[in-house]
């Protein structure tokens, strides 16, 4: 007699029905990211290394979603594996640590995206990751002081952004005193994530660090802190750089130097035309 | 006949009054053929009351279907019963507790999913350039795709209604899949790391 069926009941063939489509879904991007694998121009042995160390970072909770990205992204710009693993690794030992990695897997989906070269990539999530790693007993520090969370920025956002300003050489002793004329100004954590946020474009965009940090305390405490930061901003060099190049290949040089030659005059125009609007805010 | 089935009811089954179970031994004794089945089953009943009789296995049901002739349902059939054929269904309380665990799992999933999007916050963003094709707005919230978020242009205006988490996000936009451009517009930028200015977007409930 042929069975049609192990499970008789039609009530748990159906239960069981649901439950397999579920996990069907769970592995259907671990098949996706297997294909991709499988076509990547590495060798066998290659292919097995990167398949194990995505497994390994699924495995410390990194996201499939991630994993996947960063795996396909990788071998669509021509990453080498080795560099694929780094940047898997490095995912791996910053969740393992408890920290921010969502800061990190932005900077590496980012630097991906936007055609970076693959190398440049790593050490720029290299960076950003010890970056983070001095940061968050620095947070821990200041929130024992006074810093407080909110939902829109909590703990992990405020090592991210004090990472960033360390990033752009901004010191522990900086980002303490623009702690502390943000809490004398009872200012809310915001406040303080604008105001380093400043700091660091400021000392980006060629002031030393030190002169960076004293113009945004001395902003913080005018009347309106958020219009004299915004203003600070505004300085000789404020505006976006659009247009600019993502990489220092020459190809890519060659691409966005051609693009932007072209549009500049158009996107001045543009700017001009509607001067800071509300765009970019919520509503 | 059926008189004389009644009259074996009667007398096998020890039914009836006294004086109607003496008629139908009368009635059946003036028969030699019913008399001597009337003696075989009188036997046999005897016999199986000895016995103790017997309890049906669980298995009775069926095995007596098996053993039913039957032939093999066309795929048509088939087909035809499951789509307007009635439906048995044999609960019992594991399987009514599996599936109750997957209506939770799917409501739970489902007040999620509702909570998650009404917790979103919309962002309108424009941009402005007329030689543009396509426009992209790409950025932490979508992983950097450039293919989830097309703006729409309309005389070389685009714009796009965002929904993001409320928090603070970076993008920029991708303009004909080649340039990266900041946003002219964001009134807060940061840099991307790679020596380009995000634009920052502050979405708060």
């Amino acid at each position: 007699m042929i069975r049609y069926s192990i499970i008789q009941s039609p009530a748990l063939r159906t239960a069981a029905l649901l439950l397999a489509c579920l996990a069907s879904a769970g592995s259907a991007s671990a098949g996706d990211r297997e294909s991709v694998l499988q076509k990547a121009p590495f060798s066998g042995h290659e292919k097995q290394e990167v398949g194990a160390r995505a497994d390994a970072a699924r495995a410390n909770g990194i996201p499939a979603e991630d994993i996947d990205l960063i795996v396909s992204r990788g071998i669509e710009r021509g990453a080498r594996p080795e560099t694929i693993i780094h940047y898997l690794d490095l995912s791996s030992d910053m969740q393992r640590q408890g920290l921010p990695v969502d800061a990190v897997l932005d900077r590496i989906h980012q630097g991906l995206a936007k055609h970076v070269q693959p190398a440049r990539i790593a050490s720029s999530a290299d960076r950003l990751s010890l970056k983070l790693k001095e940061a968050r007993p620095l947070v821990d520090e200041l929130i024992g002081a006074g810093l407080t969370t909110n939902r829109t920025i909590d703990r992990t956002r405020l090592i991210t952004q004090t990472a960033l300003g360390m990033e752009a050489s901004l010191t522990r002793d900086q980002i303490r005193r623009i702690n502390a004329a943000v809490h004398a100004k009872q200012g809310s954590s915001s406040l303080f994530v604008r105001a380093v946020g400043t700091a660091a474009n400021l000392a980006r965009q060629g002031g030393s660090n030190e002169s960076a940090s004293r113009s945004v305390i001395n902003a913080l405490k005018n009347g309106n802190a958020e219009q004299s930061l915004a203003a600070l901003e505004k300085g000789p060099d404020s505006g976006s750089r659009r247009g600019s190049p993502t990489d220092n290949s020459p190809q890519q040089t060659d691409q966005g130097f051609s693009r932007n030659s072209d549009r500049g005059h158009d996107r001045g125009a543009s700017r001009a035309d509607h001067g800071r609007s509300s765009g970019g805010r919520g509503k | 006949m059926t008189r004389d089935r009644d009259d074996f009811d009667l007398l096998l089954d020890n039914e009836g009054t006294q004086s109607e179970r003496e008629a139908a031994l009368t009635a059946i004794a003036a028969d030699p053929v019913l008399a001597q089945e009337l003696r075989d089953l009188t036997a046999a009943t005897r016999m199986l009351k000895q016995n103790g009789g017997m309890t049906a296995p669980p298995s009775f049901t069926r095995d007596v279907l098996r053993r039913l002739p039957c032939r093999k349902p066309t795929l048509a059939a088939r087909l035809r019963n499951s789509l307007f054929g009635g439906w048995t269904m044999r609960w019992n309380t594991a399987s009514a507790a599996a599936v109750m665990l997957v209506a939770a799992v799917a409501a739970l999933f489902l007040i999620l999913h509702f909570r998650q999007n009404s917790d979103m916050v919309l962002v309108h963003l424009e941009f402005t350039d007329p030689r543009a094709t396509r426009v992209a707005v790409a950025g932490d919230f979508n992983k950097w795709n450039t293919d989830t978020h097309v703006m729409t242009g309309r005389a070389g205006t685009w714009s796009i209604d965002l929904r993001v988490k409320p928090g603070i996000h970076t993008y920029m936009l991708n303009v004909d899949g080649v340039s990266w451009v900041s946003d002219p517009r964001a009134a807060r930028f940061q840099d991307d790391g790679f020596g380009n200015r995000n634009a920052v977007l502050l979405a708060a409930i």
